[in-house]
């Protein structure tokens, strides 16, 4: 039974012992609060002058109490610093003979040692915290949500610490030297991210169909506390840009409990540890020897996949050099960790056996990886075992809004609202779309031999994720021909869900649910504006376009402009959402909703035209020289040509689209050699030159350059 | 009592200590001798339960040492290299044993440092490595516990400070019946001093005797006999452990008694015979080469 009375003596006596790192925290913290804030305070009182505001000061008391990543990271430190001085002393002989036969049990002595890391760590901040309080009452800035942001910031910060506390415990109680003891609580920190870093890279590396998707939020991981950390309140958003201080920065529970499941789970391991660490291993690198053999193979195994892909990657992909990486940096590293176990020099030839594991661990998952033994390339998930596909093609271009809005107002991409929007349920036609992939090696085939030129295919990027029935989703990047799977594409294409993805405006009550208050139509020249009046019928006929257009008839379109559609913002009533939808030339309702609202799509003349200049480039004599290996100064390459008399003009402007617009289209709708440039008088709004091209096989006589 | 049986403790490839056993009894005092690395730091260091036996058991009074309050409160252990806090003084380490060990005696304490000249107030740090020994010895015997595990502790002590501390641990031995044991290869230091012997060799114990038996049952002779068919004769009767002739002289280490020793000789016909004491040192290296050690290198040199 523990004496209360001997507890709080030996609390006292150890406290004499660690007065260095009461100095240091203290210090530390003392700095951190009230020196920071007395010093900031001061200094933003008098750059103000009296026209200070009461209210800065507030809001900047308000945010230096809170999860700041300053004191994150000075909470890391004090942790680490922590940690590793509590049971410094069992690396020392004299200190564990001196220590650990006086008549105390050892869970006794670590209670000791452990609560009082705990309570520096503690008193410290909180004194700290007060002191910078009482300097912030001193300008007026205490308020009770200051208080309340200070010791709930302590609170979070709390189990941080504990981590840190403990894991700078485990890497002084697995090792007897204090050098090593910090290598390895580095090592404890990156880890586990580092191991998911490399899958990352070698899935990227190797796997051709590899989304990064797949390996979204990659570095979260279970046993970095300072990863976890920054899940709980999103920290480093709060320092870097949050502005509204006195927002409450949401906590993210599971993050948290995350956090003290591994704050517990490391206290009970080394509590188990020191219980039965032997003691003799002072001075080792190690303490527990029989573990070096594991500890060396599970770090040479990492280090030569890595060493391996850096090599490999250099080489300009050569497996036979990624290969002779792995095992350098297996012999290499092997090397360094015997020097760092054994500490001698000599050692660097012993331990054969494990280097010989690791590295053929090393280069058998090398192999499996760059020749794809899994099979990752061709996974696609039995029909039974998925509940729902989406899909999104690289070649869509029929949205073109920047932002894209969830339900809950929230920007994301195009990408991943359609990721994370589509359902498609009809697997058969789904499945038989993605049966007409093609493989990487084959697509790298046919544009080897026919040039991304030729026309008789035409690839696609097309993101899958599979969202199976046991709730994960798979995702990969595939290529399709846009032209060989047109049926199947035409076949999804036409599915509400599909569409009702991809296009936002199909949703139902689309005008007042987003808060539409400006719709215009843009030629890739000029912008239109509509009535109000018309906006219901313009959205109306582009919704039936949309529904009737099929993908191939929709491939083989022009387009001829966007719809631009600007909402109020659902969060920030001062931010205006934006959306564009392009119109083809096959959207014949849209089109004449438009003549009906009084707006020519084809009207690209501003007004009065001063000149037109054609300017003819020689790609293909440019692209000879630069393969012939010539240096190519593509001025040489270019003619020009100016038109003044009016007929010429009107004669080139009808061969001509706009340079925006034609980009909308799917496929190349305009010669690429020319590009036609429309001087005018500068009085108008946008600016005084145009670019425009010619369609394909409509350049005028006169206009035709060599 | 502490009792020792069948302990072992291995490092990584070094057998450190290889079935040792050993017992204790009260009051005596228990010198432990071997050569430099045959387990006897790593044998204290396990009585003092700094370290875990790998097999074998260890127990003081019934009590088993290791992690437990019950038998580590038997004993204080001053390691060979005593350890002091950082700029600490002889007052600080005090305060700090008086905590940990409920009946250290500080009146004593400062009584004894006064005694042997240490300054209270200096830093431990400035002591020279004898007066560490001297102030780890004091706080040894101050804490008032029933044994107290001294390694190589009277290395570094000079002569005069040695009769002191001998004096020192007489008087508690009868006091409050304290028992010493002492590990040290400086077989003098232990000669006058010990009662009980433990000699470990390689790892694992040579012999555990009385010094007085041991001292009794091992004789050194000096004779010169008259004919070789004499000589012969006399060889086969004895025990010999060791034997060296200069010119006609024989000096023979033998096991025996003195009594044993002479009877066997009595129908021997010798020109010169004499029966010697031996020392401890003498007692030791000849035990020790017994078993292949060739002691002279390492001790004598």
């Amino acid at each position: 039974m523990m004496s209360k009375n001997l507890f709080l003596v030996s609390l006292r006596e150890n406290l004499k012992r660690r007065v260095w790192v009461i100095f240091v925290t203290f210090l530390t913290l003392f700095l951190c609060f009230p020196g920071y804030l007395s010093l900031s305070l001061n200094s933003m009182k008098a750059s103000l002058g009296n026209g200070y505001m009461q209210e800065d000061l507030l809001m900047f008391v308000y945010r230096s109490m809170g999860l700041t990543e300053g004191l994150m990271v000075l909470v890391v430190c004090l942790g680490s610093f922590a940690g590793l001085q509590a049971f410094a002393f069992l690396h020392q002989r004299k200190k564990v003979d001196f220590y650990h036969s006086q008549p105390l049990t050892r869970q006794f002595r670590f209670l000791v040692v452990y609560v009082n890391g705990i309570l520096i760590f503690a008193g410290c901040y909180l004194f700290n915290l007060v002191l910078g309080m009482a300097v912030a009452a001193g300008y007026g800035c205490l308020t009770g949500t200051v208080f309340l942001q200070g010791m709930k910031s302590f609170l979070l910060f709390l189990p941080l610490f504990l981590c840190l506390y403990h894991f700078g415990i485990l890497a002084v109680l697995m090792t007897g030297n204090i050098i090593i003891a910090v290598l390895a609580l580095g090592t404890f920190h990156i880890y586990e991210v580092a191991l998911r870093g490399l899958f990352v890279i070698y899935q990227e590396t190797f796997f051709h169909t590899y989304s990064y998707r797949s390996s979204e939020n990659w570095w979260h991981t279970l046993t970095s506390p300072v990863e976890i950390f920054t899940r709980i309140s999103e920290i480093t958003e709060s320092f870097t840009y949050r502005e509204d201080v006195y927002r409450t920065v949401p906590v993210n529970g599971e993050s948290l409990l995350l956090l003290a499941a591994l704050a517990a789970v490391s206290l009970g391991l080394i509590f188990a540890l020191y219980l039965i660490r032997p003691d003799e291993s002072s001075g080792r690198s190690l303490a527990f020897a029989r573990t070096g053999e594991a500890i060396r193979i599970l770090l040479l195994i990492p280090l030569s996949l890595g060493g391996g892909i850096a090599i490999y990657a250099a080489s300009g992909a050569s497996p036979v050099f990624g290969i002779l990486g792995i095992a350098f940096t297996a012999v290499l590293c092997h090397m360094l960790l015997q020097i760092a176990f054994e500490f001698d020099l000599r050692s660097v030839v012993k331990r054969k056996f494990s280097l010989l594991l690791s590295a053929a661990a090393a280069l058998l998952i090398f192999v499996i990886f760059r020749q794809d033994l899994m099979g990752y390339d061709d996974y696609i998930p039995d029909k039974e075992k998925v509940e729902s596909v989406s899909l999104h093609f690289f070649i869509d271009n029929t949205n073109q809004s920047y932002t894209w809005i969830r339900e809950d107002g929230w920007e994301i991409s195009e990408e991943d609202y359609i990721l994370e929007e589509m359902r498609l349920t009809d697997l058969d036609k789904v499945y038989a779309l993605l049966e007409k992939r093609e493989s990487y090696e084959e697509v790298e085939a046919y544009l080897m031999e026919y040039g991304s030129e030729d026309q008789q295919r035409v690839y696609s990027g097309l993101t899958a994720a599979y969202h199976l029935k046991n709730g994960k989703t798979e995702y990969r990047e595939l290529r399709i021909d846009l032209k060989g799977a047109g049926r199947q594409i035409d076949d999804v294409w036409q599915l509400p869900e599909y569409r009702g993805a991809t296009q936002q405006i199909l949703s139902d009550n689309f005008l007042s649910s987003y808060k539409i208050e400006e719709i215009s139509f843009y030629n890739g020249l000029r912008s239109f504006d509509l009535k109000a009046a018309d906006f219901a019928a313009v959205t109306e006929a582009y919704c039936k376009d949309v529904r009737e257009t099929s993908f191939t008839e929709t491939y083989a379109s022009r387009a001829l402009g966007t719809l631009e559609l600007h909402g109020e913002g659902l969060r920030n009533t001062n931010y205006t959402n934006r959306w564009e939808y392009v119109i083809y030339d096959c959207y014949r309702h849209t089109v004449e909703a438009l003549e009906e609202a009084g707006i020519a799509y084809d009207n690209y003349i501003p007004g009065e035209i001063s000149s037109i200049e054609v300017i003819h480039t020689d790609n293909e004599a440019a692209e000879a020289a630069m393969e012939a290996g010539e240096v190519v100064i593509w001025e040489e390459y270019k003619t020009y040509h100016s038109y003044t008399d009016p007929a010429d003009i009107e004669a080139i402007l009808a061969a001509c689209i706009p340079q925006d617009g034609s980009h909308f289209s799917m496929q190349e709708q305009t010669e690429r050699d020319y590009l036609v440039k429309m001087y005018c008088p500068a009085m108008y709004d946008r600016a005084d030159i145009y670019h425009l091209e010619f369609l394909i096989g409509q350049i005028p006589e006169i206009a035709v350059l060599h | 009592m502490i009792r020792i049986e069948k302990v072992s403790k291995r490092f990584e490839e070094i057998q450190a200590v290889d079935n040792v056993s050993l017992t204790i009894r009260e009051g005596n005092v228990f010198g432990l001798i071997g050569t430099n690395g045959a387990g006897k730091s790593t044998l204290l260091r396990m009585v003092a339960g700094s370290i875990r036996q790998d097999a074998g058991e260890i127990s003081i009074d019934e009590e088993p040492v290791f992690n437990n309050v019950k038998a580590l409160r038997e004993f204080y252990f001053i390691p060979d290299e005593p350890y002091f806090f950082a700029n600490a003084t002889p007052v600080d380490m005090e305060k700090y044993m008086s905590t940990v060990y409920l009946n250290f005696a500080s009146a004593p304490y400062y009584e004894y440092l006064k005694k042997f000249d240490l300054d209270r107030k200096r830093k431990i740090s400035t002591f020279s490595k004898g007066m560490k020994k001297q102030l780890a010895l004091i706080c040894g015997i101050c804490a008032n516990t029933k044994y107290l595990i001294c390694d190589e502790t009277f290395d570094g002590l000079d002569p005069v400070m040695r009769q002191s501390v001998k004096s020192i641990f007489a008087n508690h031995m009868e006091q409050r019946g304290l028992t010493p044991v002492i590990a040290s290869h400086n077989l003098r230091e232990l000669e006058d001093i010990c009662d009980h012997v433990g000699l470990l060799h390689k790892g694992g114990v040579l012999l555990s005797k009385d010094l007085l038996d041991m001292k009794c049952n091992i004789q050194k002779i000096q004779c010169v006999f008259t004919t070789p068919e004499e000589e012969e004769r006399a060889f086969r009767s004895l025990d010999i452990l060791q034997k060296e002739k200069r010119g006609s002289l024989y000096t023979i280490t033998a096991r025996g008694s003195r009594e044993e020793i002479v009877g066997r000789f009595a129908c021997v016909d010798t020109v010169f015979f004499e029966v010697l004491p031996l020392s401890l040192e003498e007692i030791f290296i000849s035990e020790t080469e017994v078993a292949g050690y060739d002691v002279k290198k390492l001790i004598l040199s």
